[in-house]
Order: structure tokens, then C-alpha cells, then sequence
């Protein structure tokens, strides 16, 4: 196979304010390739392809697309150029049917006598739909009427239907379930054997090595190394480049111990969401990990948010025995120790334009205050404190989350529950979108705080590490639990896939 | 960090600049001692408003009611000094505070954006003041004027302004707003009561707007039906003059309320004084508002205001 380079970066820079994100990174990627980009959080992985897809200025250095100098002014230029991008957050838009969305900025491909002509626009999209099996997906629909994976798969054939010549997939398949992701795998490789090139950027250690044919690690901002993927190359190679050290074998918990002697400490009776719940009857133990499964559309996060009190239209009880506490509410559930880290981060979990000081802060002003007034030396105390617990990196505890990468928005919202003490901590998705040495150190954390008498909701689409982390595993279909497992030795992912489908 | 001093400086300049320059044009007139008591004056009631506005926009919220509020608060207040003039206090405060309440739970329970609900309760009541002042004029006792005092309304502003201050850095409403303009989504996870918040900084954006219009009152001895008119536009320019982006959030600082209260009414008593025609001083300042929005629309994080 003879190598043609499509793109290459000539010392490549990003500055945000005084954070270098990208320094200096000089790479290719060759014509018909699947490129891994790996690294942890902050490494700058996204930085530079929101580069190259037009999303970010570049500060300094030079893009090459063909031996040609490109320098993409916005996503849609970039387009134009055969480039695009599937981002990691949602990023359909609601008010906009699905055909809408997949040609938003190429209307004028549809124009017939100064309208845009919607027939012929949908009767486009739908064969494109169809290409990819995307049969359930209706082009003339608000997109808002679809799932969170659906609109992913929207995205994919927005990002795809003009053969771009180099796509990005941005930490997409974290977010999507099992079924989502064989399709996109289908579509990246589509794309590679019509000749394109594909950046793909994942903490899937083990999903980067099947998928890829080369790899680019970076640390810290920095250009670590490139090599082609061959047998020899293990996932633990990989960290090593990543880290920069060897890492220890510890990962998930060591023990088999299905710990759930604790007193009930919250139960559902009846539970029903018109539509997404039904019957669930569910007890949460002292110092026990209660691990939810299922696929996206299971229910299963909609259950986290029952628990939290955030859902307005449940039937049946969420209660705390030992509190005597009936929760109907996000408040009441914050003020008897219940706290929740959304899945939807930067929308439910954080205030993105404030600073971490605000987040933090934000659930425990009550603690904060001292006869109605709160002391701002106080406040920056108790964040620095919690941030600093949470390991958080960051210049200075008023820089806005906005700036932070993923596992440090994560951390924030992490240190703002950690400061309120919490008992009970539901996490939905809790290593979503989030680097090995992060996913690491919150699998401590819930540990950690186990063994202190907290008891954790764990709510996740990664089955291995809810058979990693979890005393016992319930799983739900279509918003009926259809299964209970317990923690022990051998569990398999197969066994908890028979209760998903 | 030199970079958000540097923005957060911009206000306080502006404030220098209106000032050196319009002293500079007025050949110094504009530093008179009788000249800046009337400044004060003006200033008075732009400072009470805003004091009060200032959590509505915080919130990213808007309220276009306020000169209405200032117009039938004023109306009632005028109408009940003819019993007591300290009942015609509670009549005025009361009568703001309920059109507050009415913005507040428009907007937060029916869910209406804030500047189409307060856009229709300003054309409302001012409709109503309008009907009154001509079919109903109000006498107010001669005994009113005893409280047009310079020095005790003074002292009565820096204290509404000073509790704002303190209500809006230390105390969990000031956080609330702040949150709410950050993310009402992520507030309302974080246990703010996003409903009860957004509605009491209505009321308290209303009851505010029911003292300024006493202070009108007191000036005046009349209700008309043109009083508080454009007060609302006023306050917006004011307060986006001093620093505050209109869609409200993490960055909002209370000193807003005081450096856009003072630019905007030395800019005003400016123009009057080099001989600027109303309808001059109102283009030049529409062309200030506008710009001061260029410079405070935060473009990176991508929020429209609400």
C-alpha cells in the first residue's frame, strides 16, 4: 500500500487564555487509514481536531490537507474542504426535522425558485438513512422527538454524506450502546474503504487497537509518539505512553464480596413513569454498590433522576427509611444527603460559565452560611478544600468549569457532592467521556467512600465496569427490571447482555 | 487574569471618560457644586431601580415594567397621601411589589420569557395610568413636599443600595440569581428553587420601583400620566453602562448598579447642558447601548439572552 499523507499539522499551537492546550504537535494522517488519537484528559485531543475541523483557531503553526496549505475559517469551510466531525456532546438542533439538521448549511443544494424545496430535501436524506439501516428514522421529524443515540446516528450521516475525505469521531461511542456503536464502527469503516480518512479519539484502550491502523499518543499537549498498530502492542503499552509510567494492575475492585448486609437505606415501592418505568420495586444498602444496566433507552437514567427527585410525573414512593424521608423532590433529596452526577454534564451537572468556586458551593450554602450571610473567604476554603481532595487541575478555583477538560468537569462535580457529605450518591454514567487515569481514580473514590458507610447508585452503559466496581446489578429493559445479579467471581458480560435484549 | 481586570476596569473608565469630557465641553460648568446636586438628584431614582433590576438581569431575565410599576405606584401613592403620606409609602411599595409578583409568576410558572411578560404588563398598567391620571387626577396635601429632602433621600438610597450589596455577595439569594443566570438547568440540579427565586427577585425589582416612585412623588406633588415613562429603558442602559452583560451570570458584579446609574445620568445632565435636543440625547444614547452590548455580549460561550 503505498502511503499518501491526507493531512499533516506543522507544529501545531493552542493557547486559552494562559492554559497551553496544544504545544507544538507536527503529525499525519495517510490516505485510507484509521488514525487513533489517544491521551488523557486535557492531553489536547480534541483541541486539535477542533482545529482541523474548523471549530478552533489555531494559534500557531500550519495545516497541510494534500500537500495543500488549508486553513479552515469554520465547521462548514471545513466541510467544504471533505472534512468533518461527530462531536462527543449532543449536537443536533431541536427546532430543526432530521433532513434539516443532516443538510443545515447546504440548503441550497434544495432550492428550486427561491424556496427550499422540503420534498426533495427528505426524499435525500431518507436514501442516505437508508444506506446505513436507519429505517426507524423519519427525515420529515422535529429531531427532538428522538432519543439521545438517535440523534448521534443523525449526526453520523450529517458528518458522512458528502464522502468527506477526513472525519472525526470525537469520544462518540462512550455515549452510545452497544448497537450504536456497531454502527458506527460500520460507518467509520465505510468511509475508510470508499479511500477516506478516519481520526478517532476514544478512551476505549482496547476499542482504539481493533479499530485503528495507526496511532498518535499525546501527554500533556504534547506530541508523544506515532506508530502503526500491529498484534504485538497491548493496551497496557498504550497507557504506559499515555501516563508516561508504568501503572499499576489496579483498576476495578479486587474483592468478590457482594456486600449488601447494610440496613436499607433507600427504597422504591411501585415506581412508575408513564412510558419509561414500570413497577420498580428497588432497595439500596448501607456501604453496598448497586450497579443499574440496561441500553440507553432501558430507563435506566430516568430511574437515577427518580431517586434524585427530579422527575415531576413518577408514581409510587422514593423513600429513606432511616430518615423517615419521602422524596419529592431535587430538594429534598439534597437536604437529606442525595446527591446525583447527571449523565447530560455540562447541561444538569455543572453551571459551565461559572467558575468552580459557584459549582462547588452552589448545593451547600446552607452549610455556607452562618445567620443568613455567607463568608466568601469561607466559601473559597471549603472549594479549595474539595477540589483539591478531588484532585482537580486547574489554575485557580475561580477559572470557569467551561475551560476544564472532561474528567475535570467530572472531579467538580464530584468535589461539590464530597462537600455536602452526602450518604447516598447516584452516579449516572460517572466515566462517561473520561481518560483511564480519571476513570481510576473515581473507581478509589467510590470505594473509598464505601467503606465509609456511603451507599452508591452506579448507572452505566459499560457493563465491565459495573461487573468491575458493583455489589449487586440490576438490569432493566424497557423499563422493567428483568434481572438481579449478584457480585461474584466470573460474572460475564454475556450473562447481563441475556437480561438487556 | 490581566485580561478580565482589565475588562472589569472598562466601566470605571467610561465613568472618567463621560466625566473629563463633558467638563471639558461644558468648559468646567459640569463640576459645579450645584451642578453635581443635581446629578445626585437625577441619580436617585435610576439607583433605586437598578438596585433592584440588577437580580432580575443576573438571572438573564428582563423587566420592561418598571416605569410602569413607577407610573401607577406613583398614581396610588399620590391618591393615598391625601389620607397619610406614610400609609401612601406602603401604598406605593405594595403596588410595585404586586405587579412584581405578577411578573415573577408569569414568568416562572407559566413558563413566558421574562420580556414578553413584563412588555405586556408595561403596556397594562400603563394604560391604567394613563386612564386614571386623566379621568381621576389625584391631589396630593402640600405636606408632601416636607419630604423632598435632598440629604434624607440620599441617605435612604445608599442604604437600598448598600443592602443590595450585601443581599447580592453574601447571602444565597445573591448566589441563586447568579447561579440561575449561569444555568437554570444545573441550578435548579444543584437545589436551587429556580421558581421561588426568579419570583422574588420580580418582587423585589417591583417593591424598589414602588420607593422610586415615592421619590417621584415627592419631587413632583403629582401623578401624570408620564411619570416613570422610559424609566425601564433607563435602568437596562444603566446597568449594561456599568459592566452587566444582559445575559446575566457568573460574572454579574453589584457595582454595576452604581457606576451605570452615575455614567448614564452624567452623560444625560452632559448633553443637557451643551444643549443637546431630547431627541438627539436619546440617538446618542441608543448608539451607547448598543456598543456597550458588542462589549459585554459574552460571543465565546455561545448564550443568547433570554
Amino acid at each position: 500500500m503505498s502511503k499518501e499523507v491526507l493531512i499533516r499539522t506543522q507544529d501545531l499551537s493552542k493557547t486559552f487564555g494562559t492554559t497551553k492546550a496544544v504545544k507544538q504537535v507536527s503529525f499525519e494522517v495517510y490516505k485510507g487509514e484509521i488514525h487513533g488519537l489517544i491521551g488523557e484528559n486535557g492531553s489536547g485531543k480534541s483541541t486539535i481536531t477542533n482545529m482541523i475541523t474548523g471549530i478552533h483557531t489555531v494559534t500557531s503553526g500550519e495545516m497541510f490537507l494534500e500537500g495543500q496549505k488549508y486553513e479552515p475559517k469554520n465547521q462548514l469551510d471545513a466541510n467544504r474542504h471533505g472534512v468533518s466531525i461527530i462531536v462527543q456532546e449532543m449536537n443536533t438542533i431541536e427546532d430543526l426535522t432530521v433532513a434539516e439538521n443532516i443538510f443545515f448549511g447546504n440548503e441550497e443544494l434544495f432550492i428550486r425558485n427561491g424556496v427550499i424545496d422540503s420534498k426533495a430535501m427528505n426524499k435525500k436524506a431518507r436514501e442516505y438513512l437508508d444506506v446505513f439501516g436507519f429505517d426507524k428514522i423519519n427525515p420529515a421529524d422535529d429531531v427532538v422527538h428522538y432519543t439521545f443515540e438517535e440523534r448521534k446516528m443523525i449526526e453520523l450521516v450529517k458528518a458522512t454524506y458528502f464522502n468527506p475525505k477526513l472525519l472525526v469521531v470525537d469520544e462518540t461511542t462512550t455515549a452510545l450502546s452497544h448497537d450504536g456503536r456497531e454502527k458506527l464502527y460500520e460507518l467509520i469503516r465505510h468511509v475508510k474503504n470508499r479511500g477516506g480518512s478516519v481520526i478517532v479519539i476514544s478512551h476505549d484502550l482496547q476499542e482504539v487497537l481493533e479499530l485503528c491502523d495507526s496511532i498518535t499518543v499525546l501527554r500533556d499537549g504534547e506530541h508523544i509518539k506515532s506508530f502503526p498498530v500491529t498484534d504485538e502492542i497491548t493496551e497496557d503499552d498504550l497507557k504506559k505512553h499515555m501516563v508516561g509510567r508504568e501503572l499499576s494492575g489496579k483498576y476495578y475492585r479486587e474483592d468478590t464480596h457482594s456486600n449488601i448486609e447494610g440496613e436499607v437505606v433507600m427504597s422504591l415501592k411501585d415506581v412508575n413513569v408513564e412510558g419509561i418505568l414500570s413497577n420498580i420495586n428497588l432497595e439500596l444498602h448501607k456501604g453496598e454498590i448497586l450497579g443499574i444496566g440496561g441500553l440507553t433507552e432501558s430507563g435506566m437514567h430516568e430511574l437515577g433522576k427518580v431517586m434524585f427527585g427530579a422527575l415531576e410525573n413518577q408514581t409510587g414512593t422514593v423513600s429513606l427509611p432511616q430518615k423517615n424521608v419521602e422524596i419529592g423532590s431535587i430538594k429534598t433529596a439534597i437536604a437529606s444527603g442525595v446527591a446525583y452526577a447527571s449523565k447530560n454534564r455540562d447541561q444538569e451537572g455543572l453551571m459551565i460559565n461559572a467558575s468552580i468556586l459557584d459549582n462547588v458551593c452552589l448545593s451547600s450554602m446552607d452549610k455556607l452560611q452562618r445567620k443568613g450571610f455567607i463568608s466568601p473567604k469561607r466559601e473559597r476554603r471549603f472549594t479549595n478544600e474539595y477540589a483539591t481532595k478531588m484532585n482537580v487541575k486547574m489554575e485557580n478555583i475561580n477559572q470557569f468549569v467551561s475551560a476544564l477538560s472532561g474528567g475535570n468537569k467530572q472531579k467538580v462535580v464530584l468535589a461539590k457532592w464530597l462537600g455536602r457529605d452526602s450518604d447516598i450518591l447516584v452516579l449516572d454514567s460517572p466515566t462517561r467521556g473520561i481518560d483511564v487515569m480519571v476513570k481510576a481514580s473515581i473507581y478509589e473514590l467510590m470505594q473509598e467512600l464505601t467503606k465509609q458507610g456511603k451507599s452508591i447508585v452506579m448507572i452505566s452503559e459499560e457493563i465491565l465496569e459495573l461487573i468491575g466496581m458493583c455489589d449487586r446489578l440490576v438490569v432493566l429493559k424497557d423499563g422493567e427490571i428483568t434481572g438481579e445479579l449478584l457480585r461474584e467471581e466470573g460474572l460475564s458480560e454475556e450473562k447481563i447482555i441475556h437480561y438487556m435484549i | 487574569m490581566n485580561k478580565k481586570m482589565l475588562q472589569s476596569a472598562v466601566p470605571y473608565l467610561g465613568l472618567v471618560i463621560v466625566i473629563v469630557l463633558f467638563t471639558i465641553l461644558t468648559q468646567g460648568k459640569s463640576m459645579d457644586g450645584s451642578n453635581w446636586k443635581l446629578i445626585i438628584e437625577q441619580a436617585l431614582t435610576l439607583l433605586i431601580c437598578s438596585a433592584g433590576v440588577m437580580f432580575v438581569m443576573t438571572m438573564g431575565s428582563l423587566d420592561f415594567s418598571q416605569g410602569s410599576i413607577v407610573g401607577l405606584a406613583c398614581y396610588a401613592a399620590a391618591v393615598v397621601s391625601s389620607f397619610s403620606i406614610p400609609l401612601a409609602i406602603v401604598a406605593a411599595v405594595g403596588v410595585g411589589a404586586g405587579i412584581g409578583l405578577l411578573n415573577g409568576v408569569m414568568h416562572a410558572k407559566f413558563k413566558i420569557q421574562s420580556f414578553i411578560v413584563t412588555m405586556c404588563t408595561m403596556f397594562i398598567f400603563r394604560g391604567l395610568v394613563v386612564f386614571f391620571t386623566s379621568n381621576f387626577p389625584a391631589e396630593t396635601p402640600y405636606a408632601i413636599y416636607d419630604y423632598d429632602n435632598l440629604v434624607g433621600k440620599f441617605i435612604v438610597v445608599v442604604a437600598i443600595v448598600a443592602a443590595g450589596f450585601i443581599v447580592f455577595r453574601f447571602t444565597k439569594l445573591g448566589r441563586q440569581v447568579r447561579a440561575i443566570g449561569s444555568g437554570e438547568i444545573a441550578a435548579a440540579y444543584s437545589g436551587v428553587n429556580v421558581d421561588r427565586t426568579k419570583i422574588l427577585a420580580f418582587v423585589i425589582a417591583g417593591a424598589l420601583a414602588g420607593i422610586a416612585a415615592f421619590f417621584a412623588l415627592v419631587r413632583t406633588g403629582s401623578a401624570t400620566a408620564q411619570t416613570g415613562n422610559l424609566m425601564e429603558t433607563n435602568v437596562m442602559i444603566a446597568l449594561v453602562l456599568g459592566g452587566l452583560s444582559v445575559s446575566g451570570g457568573a460574572r454579574s458584579n453589584y457595582m454595576a448598579v452604581i457606576i451605570g446609574a452615575m455614567m448614564l445620568t452624567c452623560l444625560t445632565n452632559g448633553l443637557v447642558l451643551i444643549g443637546a435636543d431630547p431627541i438627539t440625547q436619546q440617538l446618542i444614547k441608543g448608539i451607547i447601548f448598543l456598543l456597550c452590548i458588542i462589549i459585554t455580549t459574552d460571543r465565546k460561550s455561545g448564550l443568547i439572552s433570554k
